[in-house]
């Protein structure tokens, strides 16, 4: 058997990284992360591009110089970060490996078209600037991120735990404990489920499923960012043409994941630069050689198809003007501390789902239309499912864009993100004269945001009982939500948080 | 010889493993130690006082007759302190971590096998572990046998509680029920519904479920929780007094330095001694007078025998 190719040792390193810190990404018993898994962001010109999108020229920092770099290097070497780096054309290389030789299925069909990703990245630019931010869903980056996050580690997890939790019922307790030690840095703390777990798998599986049809199918026909480095792919000078030794015997071709060995030269837009050609060829005879830069490849896209895919993102702009549910934005909407004013925050939001990997309460969840059309997965908090911790801050800390902002030690136990309120026809106290104050209790400003009195009330049958009647302090109010969470009712809270925010405007325009 | 096991022959096998570790399983019960009403003896209660926490631990239980008087050699030993806030030692919502270690100690000195500590915090264990000061504390006694550890959800176990007047099922921590010494170590603090929350409410960290929902008619559900688990010992640290904003309070502003300490075999001693240390007179607390009504223990210190 052949050794391994050299790319394959690349690409292992470099996904193994990429667990590592994604695993690193949670609490530790620090206030500060250190390496953070959004530091892959700074690599992605496609987060760049929706950034500078958002912000404008503000967005040329040197934060994005490593982006700047990726596509500056891709227009002298191709596409090499997709063959030989990019996490999810990784995944897609293994779990489409291992698809194919179980339903042994047939390669050799048609190639799917390669326009399509240039359609979406030029329709979700064009979709972006017109003010529907939805480059983030599709970014390769972004969609690996929130699958780890959002059901592919919980998954793992609740296996992991379910396993061990059988072998300790089944009278070895002590080996399971030490199991548990063993494993303990791949397992999550507690038990993490989110909402839109179910669609983010089947989005993925479905790009794992076209696997079948063809390899690096996501990565030849939808990715956009795969598009953006094709596009900067094009003007490499190196081409990878067939020479006078060859024999005409199409290995090369039938080798090639992406179908760019079709023509010769090879298309660079669609070439990823795993060598396969060159590795394949029994005469040496395609090999990667200096050329004068062809603009007009075979494949490229032509302006007619640029100027149509602009104008159907243009189009798709236009879908959340007319969708009544945008006119206003649900009341009970809550985003992370720190988050900016909700327009600007939709926008820079790139759905990677790393404020909701590093939630240590499991308070941040993927939104699906609660926001609108153009807040797809962008996260929201979730009261009922996880509060906002008092002291943490760490949300604000992976956010590769900004989106969430960072912020200090104190500065964040005085963030507002809204504000509790009572639901008197459930409370206990007003409903049935009964003590309760387990909203009370968890309140964690000081003074407490919730203040109670001794009332006499009539409980349901009529009867005076003196009962602790809390009520909400709207000014030390900053709607962590750990009463709505905390609240022991079944099913909705009797306490709920609101997106409202006393004494502020901006959460009413 | 090997017998070959085809995958069809394992997969039968496990499934019948499954259904039988399935048919075993029932609801385990819990019967009080001792039945209610029954007269509980005259409790013994160490009392010390000192800016040396540790030292305050070993003079105190030595007035008892040494923590040898309750952990023996082989013992498998839980100390169950209050770890249930993201507050540091200073702002007095969580118990005294050089208290919770030496007890520890204390313990392995004194023959147990092993030494666990745990809680079911309220706000999030990793940020509740750290930030006490508690996980740092156990950890640097460096025995492998004394662990500080997270609580397992899957350990929780729904008991049947016998006799019982309102807390009659409820899912509590297999390892604490398992412990043959379980070691209450509580802090006084003030809480807005129970005015005052010492050894009995800490129990409640052995507690799984939604609790929130035992806080409606708290003071029958604490005296359930006590009769059926039983805290061997009870040390009560007043070192620090959360007086206001409890319980987790918040800054220093309503924190008392006591510098005291006290231990005895009665839980509800122990809230009584705590209420009084707080400022507030026991029998008018709810849940304690209920205590000691029912007979769980005795809350008129005036009964007790005070070293």
């Amino acid at each position: 058997m052949k050794p391994p190719a050299p790319r394959r040792w690349v690409q292992g390193v470099l996904l193994a990284g990429f667990f590592a810190l994604f695993l690193h990404t949670a609490y530790k018993g620090f206030d500060l992360l250190d390496w953070p898994v959004h530091l892959v962001f700074r690599l992605d010109p496609l987060a760049f591009l929706a950034e500078v999108a958002a912000t404008g020229a503000a967005a040329f920092a040197g934060a994005w110089l490593a982006a700047g770099l990726l596509l500056l290097f891709t227009a002298i070497l191709g596409r090499f970060f997709c063959g030989w780096a990019c996490p999810l054309g990784t995944a897609l290389d293994l779990g489409g490996a291992g698809l194919r030789r179980i339903f042994r299925s047939a390669l050799r069909g048609r190639r799917p078209p390669r326009s399509l990703s240039v359609a979406l990245l030029f329709g979700l630019a064009a979709a972006t600037l017109l003010g529907l931010p939805l480059l983030g869903v599709f970014d390769p980056l972004s969609l690996l991120l929130r699958s780890l996050t959002v059901f592919v580690h919980p998954m793992f997890d609740a296996a992991a735990k379910g396993l061990l939790g059988g072998i300790s019922r089944s009278g070895f307790p002590g080996f399971a404990d030490g199991l548990y030690d063993v494993l303990g840095p791949v397992l999550a703390f507690g038990s993490p489920s989110f909402d839109l777990a179910g669609l983010t798998a089947l989005v993925f599986a479905g790009i794992l499923a076209l696997e079948l049809s063809a390899p690096r199918f996501w990565c030849t026909s939808l990715c956009p960012l795969g598009a953006l480095l094709g596009l900067a792919g094009r003007l490499s000078p190196l081409r990878r043409a067939k020479s006078a030794r060859c024999g005409e015997c199409t290995r090369c071709a039938a080798r090639c994941p992406t179908g760019a060995a079709d023509s010769d030269p090879a298309d660079s837009a669609a070439c990823i630069q795993c060598d396969e050609c060159r590795r394949s060829c029994p005469r040496g005879a395609r090999r990667p050689e200096l050329a004068a830069p062809g603009l007009s490849a075979p494949g490229s896209p032509t302006r007619r198809a640029v100027l149509t895919s602009a104008a159907g993102g243009a189009l798709l702009a236009l879908v959340p003007r007319v969708r009544a549910e945008e006119r206003e934005r649900g009341w009970d909407v809550l985003r992370p501390p720190g988050a900016r004013p909700e327009d600007e925050f939709r926008s820079r939001c790139i759905r990677c789902g790393a404020c909701m990997r590093v939630c240590p309460r499991g308070a941040l969840h993927p939104a699906l239309l609660e926001t609108g059309l153009g807040g797809m997965w962008t996260p929201r908090l979730v009261p009922r499912l996880g509060y906002c911790e008092y002291h943490c801050r760490l949300c604000g800390q992976v956010c590769p864009t900004g989106a969430i902002g960072y912020l200090e030690e104190g500065q964040k136990e005085k963030t507002v993100i809204g504000v509790a309120f009572f639901e008197a026809g459930r409370c206990l106290p007003y409903r049935k004269a009964q003590n309760c104050m387990v909203c009370e209790e968890h309140c964690p400003t000081s003074p407490k945001a919730i203040a109670f009195r001794d009332e006499l009330r009539l409980d349901p049958e009529g009867k005076e009982r003196l009962v602790k009647v809390p009520r909400v302090v709207e000014s030390l109010c900053i709607g962590c939500g750990i009463c709505e969470n905390k609240c022991p009712l079944p099913g909705k809270g009797a306490i709920i948080v609101g997106r409202e925010i006393p004494g502020s405007l901006s959460s009413f325009y | 010889m090997t017998t070959a096991i085809d995958r069809r022959r394992f997969l039968t096998r496990l499934a019948k493993l499954g259904l039988i570790t399935l048919g075993t399983a029932g609801i385990p019960g819990l019967t009080p130690g001792r039945a209610r009403g029954q007269a509980p003896p005259r409790p013994t209660l160490a009392v010390t006082e000192g800016t040396d926490p540790a030292a305050l631990v070993r003079e105190t239980l030595g007035k008892l007759g040494g923590i040898g008087k309750f952990v023996r050699s082989g013992d498998r030993v839980v100390v169950k302190p209050n770890i249930g806030w993201d507050r540091t030692p200073e702002e007095a919502a969580n118990t005294n971590p050089v208290v919770v270690a030496e007890i520890c100690r204390l313990a392995r000195a004194a023959g147990a096998e092993s030494v666990r500590v745990f809680d079911r915090t309220c706000n999030d264990a990793r940020r509740c572990y750290e930030r006490s000061g508690i996980r740092a504390a156990v950890e640097a006694l460096d025995d492998r046998s004394i662990r500080i550890e997270h609580v397992r959800e899957e350990q929780f176990e729904v008991v049947d509680i016998r006799g019982a007047k309102s807390l009659d099922r409820w899912p509590l921590y297999r390892p604490a029920l398992d412990a043959n010494v379980l070691i209450n170590v509580p802090i006084v603090k003030h809480h807005g519904l129970s005015e005052v929350t010492i050894a009995m409410k800490n129990l409640m960290g052995i507690m799984g479920g939604n609790r929130g929902r035992i806080h409606q008619g708290i003071d029958e559900n604490l005296v359930d929780l006590n009769s059926a688990v039983r805290s061997h010992l009870t040390v009560v640290d007043a070192t620090r007094i959360l007086l206001r904003n409890g319980p987790q309070g918040g800054g220093t502003q309503g924190v008392k330095i006591a510098n005291r300490l006290a231990a005895t075999t009665d839980v509800v001693a122990a809230d009584a001694w705590g209420a009084r240390e707080f400022g507030v007179d026991p029998m008018k607390i709810g849940y304690i007078r209920k205590a000691h009504e029912q007979g769980l223990g005795i809350a008129d210190l005036g009964q007790a025998v005070v070293l």
